[in-house]
């Protein structure tokens, strides 16, 4: 009830403004197995206004289960609740901002009856948020059971729990948001038992517990996560503060990060009663024993002896031997080649008689000037006076083609 | 201690190669082969220390550094080690292994030429070299992957490899692709290096050739693996979506294709040496803009590394810079690159490849307009405007449809000037093998025009190739060969002819494959267990849905049954799958295939009531496009095969 209070109050200090009005808030209280019992139901808007301060009102609800509240301050933020058989059923929140209409009636709050039968009931998620902070491992455990039918599930306190949900063995003492255990939660034997009351819906039951663990040798937590019941749906979250774990055969999910901290998560389906994973989690070894002298040493010998081996043959180019050099492709084997080429065209009738006389002329042209460089016979120069070297293909004064 | 080594070595080798390219230069100037020798000992020394980088990352995955920021985004403790070990799912792993792999490149070319082309080496040098300083000075100082995470950041696991690429075909597909582009560097180099000097004749091109037959292989065998993992993993019933990144790999390749086919002019008649020079410089251009446009972002892609904006700059900047430098190069030439030679005809086979080289530049074009418009609409506009695959069909088709054509005529073609009784005898099989094509295909019903065309013109190509052999068949039967003898030595003495057929078969087959897309069926729908659907001829039957559950993922998968009139034909069982620790769904197709066709499902969805909506595609013809990737493969296999060298030893 306070975190709505909270949030109702955060709502109210951001939208409302000095100026106040009258609102009105019309619904009906309805109960889906008896249309009648809803009538003369005690309904109760609880707010808080521009100015902080505290609203309550009360009314009944009609034959037909219609309520109305007029003449509320405004503008303000509102939370609805019906009082049926001693439970308090929550209605949606009403916000009434500056400016806008004052009237809402469209507000539907649905009262049940009680049940014990807990039969239908699962835990549709649960959590476990691991922490480690000054030399100790806090677990944060919260758990969401829903009631698919029409009932509120509440049993006794000397009867079996409705549900258990396990805390990790060797568990401190567990705390709550407010201080105490929520109602119809009691610790046994290392389990948080559920006793209701489960609402039908959204809201359910939710359990929120925390303690520490203390940790094994060198920060390392070895511990086990168990389920006594079914659960639909579960997340670990595992702060990671440069750890290695191992949380059994939960599936690994994406890493989180929420306020400047890295989570690893894990995920567990359908957890039939009875599984168990174990969690441990150690701190990961220094990665950085390599000592840097070493590494600077042995990445200096060798760059060094790359570099002697690079510079060789210039320091030493005196004593270097010439590398024989490959002669290029000979002339008389490319004409041979190109010969070849050309007697498969023309015998595949790609070259005429006439052509192939033609190009036959044009190769021995181009074999014959490549022969006398060859040879080393020193060329003519070039029409405009520049010696021509015996590989030159053209004149490096004026380009022209050799 | 690798690890730290790694980053350490990446540092050493930026300064080696830095050291080779000054050697290099002094060498070229003073003409000193000490220094040429100590450039090249520099490039060894290079390669070994990018080597120690890229086993200092891989020990760093498969030892889980989590401390290291490449490490947690890209692997995780539960993830398969050959899936750790692709480091190419990353940014800074991938631009890592870019780099070795042209460091690797670098050391094999100075290697194979220690003993050669001297002149041409120092700048061969200096060029890969400074494409090697680019690349690890954007590793070492942008996208290291040795960078460690900030203090006080999760070390105990990470987040692992996207599911989509946990996939065979992943493995292999990236290395593919970067050798093909990578391998270009080499020619690329050469042609530099023989504009630099003057050294114009076809030595440049000689030396190479393998080179870029390997990495245009390469490039092309990487593009057709990536359309089979977007086939089977993506789950949209397609292999090509002109996606950006897609046509960042085609690009290079056509310009590839266009330049491995004009220098067989030059060869012959000494002519288009100002094409071949800009075609090369154009591939590798392109190469490097490919990777540019994958990296930075600057055009969406589901294959882009998302990357900071000024990153993108530095890769503009530096294929700007490619780009110019070579054109200035090749302009300072041209006066020396006229050839004496003239077009006899625009019936010849010269015309023919000088054709095919305008068709290329034409589809180049477009694709580079439609991958970038949404740049430049934005830049015109402020409106960024994405161009789909209907435009690029619409266009690109019908030059698709003249290469084809040009496929089948320049084999057959002559050289110089091919007169109609020449052209009669050379075509008159191939043209007739065509019209029946296209008439039996006209006969079965299909009447659309670009199907029909494509067929057609697939028979006129496989009839060129069939009157290639048997005309070359004939000719060594002549000599007194028997028919295999003939053959064999037909592949062995004329191999780029004869290989390169089949390679040219395997473009057929591909052709043959994408004429089906026109026939593709798509259709959704609901059933509900036990329900039957009739769709195309076949009846698909929905049996039953269940949860899966793995360590990794959760899901359901559905299980049908499938018959084909009343023959069963097997059960599909298509998943969904949602990964934990990316948070990301897959889905996973369940595919029937056949010569005939591919009956394609996905499940799109699971209703509470067990409902599945299902999505089938059926694809005719589409396996043809695989076969055709098998028979490149084979094609270039036979063209790349060291055969006894013929008498006289032109390099090949």
């Amino acid at each position: 009830m306070s975190l709505r209070w909270a949030a109702a109050f955060a709502l109210a200090a951001w939208t409302c403004a000095a100026a106040a009005g009258a609102a009105e808030i019309r619904g009906r209280v309805s109960h889906p197995t008896r249309p009648g019992a809803a009538g003369g139901i005690e309904v109760l808007a609880l707010g808080i206004g521009a100015q902080e301060q505290r609203i309550e009102r009360s009314t009944r609800a009609g034959s037909d289960g219609s309520f109305a509240f007029r003449d509320l301050p405004a503008p303000a933020a509102y939370l609805l609740r019906a009082i049926y058989d001693e439970f308090a059923f929550p209605g949606p929140s009403v916000l009434f901002r500056p400016g806008e209409p004052e009237t809402r009636t469209d507000v539907e709050i649905r009262v049940f009856e009680r049940s014990g039968d807990g039969g239908g009931l699962r835990i549709a998620n649960a959590q476990w948020v691991v922490e480690y902070d000054a030399g100790l491992f806090h677990v944060r455990q919260t758990a969401r059971v829903a009631n698919p039918g029409q009932r509120v599930v509440v049993v006794a306190d000397d009867q079996p729990a409705l549900l258990r949900i396990a805390l990790a063995p060797g568990h401190g003492d567990p705390r709550t948001l407010l201080g105490r255990l929520p109602t119809g939660v009691t610790l046994a034997e290392g389990h948080a038992e559920v006793r209701g009351p489960v609402f039908p819906g959204e809201q359910g039951f939710h359990l929120e517990l925390s303690y520490d663990l203390q940790p094994e040798a060198g920060a390392a937590l070895n511990t086990e996560l168990s389920f006594p019941d079914p659960v639909e749906d579960f997340s670990l979250f595992v702060e990671d503060f440069g750890i290695e774990i191992d949380a059994g055969a939960l599936h690994p999910s994406r890493p989180v990060r929420q306020n400047d901290v890295f989570y690893q998560q894990f995920l567990g389906f359908d957890l039939a009663p009875g599984e168990r994973f174990r969690l441990r989690v150690a701190p990961l070894e220094d990665g950085a024993g390599t000592s840097r002298m070493a590494l600077a040493l042995a990445a200096s010998l060798g760059v060094g002896a790359l570099a002697f081996f690079v510079g060789r043959p210039v320091i030493r180019s005196a004593e270097e031997k010439a590398r024989p050099a490959e002669p290029e492709p000979g002339v008389r084997g490319q004409l041979d080649a190109a010969l070849m080429d050309l007697e498969h065209d023309y015998e595949t009738g790609k070259l005429s008689a006439d052509d192939r006389e033609r190009l036959r002329e044009d190769l021995r042209r181009d074999a014959l000037r490549a022969l006398t460089r060859e040879r080393g016979s020193s060329p003519e120069p070039c029409s405009c006076g520049q010696p021509i070297r015996p590989d030159d293909r053209f004149c490096p004064k004026c380009g022209r083609a050799l | 201690m690798l690890v730290e080594f790694g980053n350490l070595a990446l540092f050493a080798a930026l300064a080696f190669a830095a050291y080779a390219a000054g050697a290099a230069v002094w060498a070229a100037r003073r003409n000193s082969e000490p220094w040429l020798r100590s450039a090249e000992r520099s490039v060894g020394a290079m390669f070994a220390l990018l080597s120690v980088a890229l086993v200092g990352l891989a020990a760093a995955l498969l030892g889980d550094r989590f401390d290291l920021a490449f490490v947690q985004q890209n692997s995780s403790r539960e993830q398969p080690w050959v899936f750790k070990l692709a480091l190419w799912g990353g940014q800074a792993g991938s631009l890592l292994l870019w780099s070795w792999m042209l460091g690797l490149m670098s050391a094999l070319a100075v290697w194979q030429n220690r003993r050669r082309n001297r002149e041409l080496m120092p700048w061969v040098i200096a060029v890969l070299m400074g494409n090697v300083l680019f690349f690890a000075s954007i590793v070492a100082f942008v996208s290291n992957p040795f960078d460690p995470l900030p203090p006080g950041q999760s070390y105990s696991n990470g987040t692992g490899m996207n599911p989509l690429l946990q996939h065979p075909v992943m493995l292999i597909h990236p290395p593919i692709l970067y050798i093909g582009f990578i391998g270009f560097a080499v020619p690329f180099a050469f042609a530099a290096a023989a504009l630099i000097t003057g050294r114009l004749d076809t030595v440049w091109f000689n030396t190479t050739r393998r080179w870029t037959l390997t990495a245009w292989f390469f490039l092309g065998l990487g593009i057709v693996l990536g359309g089979r993992w977007a086939y089977e993993v993506l789950g949209w019933g397609g292999y090509w979506a002109w996606d950006p990144v897609e046509n960042a790999s085609l690009m290079p390749w056509l310009v590839g294709t266009a330049f491995l086919h004009s220098v067989i002019v030059q060869e012959k008649r000494g002519m288009l040496k100002i094409w071949n020079f800009a075609l090369i410089g154009l591939t590798y251009s392109l190469c490097v803009f490919g990777t540019f446009l994958t990296r930075s972002g600057v055009v969406q892609s589901v294959h882009a590394f998302a990357n900071a904006g000024w990153f993108g700059t530095l890769f503009l900047a530096y294929v700007g810079l490619l780009v110019a430098g070579f054109a200035a190069l090749l302009i300072r030439r041209v006066p020396l690159l006229r050839s004496p030679n003239r077009l006899d005809s625009a019936l010849s086979r010269e015309a023919s490849f000088l054709l095919n080289n305008y068709a290329v530049m034409a589809l180049l074009s477009i694709v580079f307009f439609g991958t970038l418009y949404p740049v430049f609409s934005e830049a015109l506009t402020g409106e960024r405007i994405q161009i789909g695959p209907p435009f690029f069909r619409r266009y690109a088709g019908p030059l698709a449809l003249f290469l084809l054509f040009l496929t089948g005529v320049g084999p057959l073609i002559a050289w110089r000037r091919a007169t109609w009784v020449n052209l009669r005898k050379s075509f008159l099989w191939p043209a007739g093998f065509a019209s029946v094509t296209g008439a039996a295909v006209f006969g079965l019903g299909i009447h659309k025009f670009y199907p029909l065309a494509f067929a057609t013109l697939c028979g006129f190509v496989t009839g060129t190739i069939a009157e290639e052999y048997l005309r070359g068949i004939r000719s060594r039967m002549r000599r007194g060969e028997g028919p295999l003898a003939a053959f064999l030595n037909l592949l062995r003495r004329n191999q780029r002819r004869y290989a390169g057929y089949v390679v040219h078969l395997a473009v057929v087959l591909m052709f043959v494959g994408f004429a089906g897309a026109a026939f593709n069926l798509e259709e959704t729908r609901l059933l509900r267990p036990g329900e039957t659907w009739e769709l195309g001829g076949y009846e698909l039957e929905y049996r039953q849905a269940r949860a899966v559950r793995h360590p990794h993922y959760a899901g359901a998968v559905a299980r049908l049954a499938l018959r084909d009139g009343e023959r069963p034909v097997g059960v599909l069982t298509p998943e969904k799958r949602m990964y934990f620790a990316q948070e990301q769904p897959t889905t996973i197709p369940a595919v029937s295939s056949g010569w005939r066709e591919d009956f394609y499902v996905i499940l799109v969805g699971l209703e509470p009531d067990r409902s599945a909506a299902l999505k089938v595609y059926i694809n005719p013809l589409v396996n043809w496009i695989w076969i055709g990737g098998l028979v490149f493969v084979v094609g270039n296999t036979l063209l790349l095969w060291p055969l006894r060298a013929r008498r006289g030893g032109r390099a090949a």
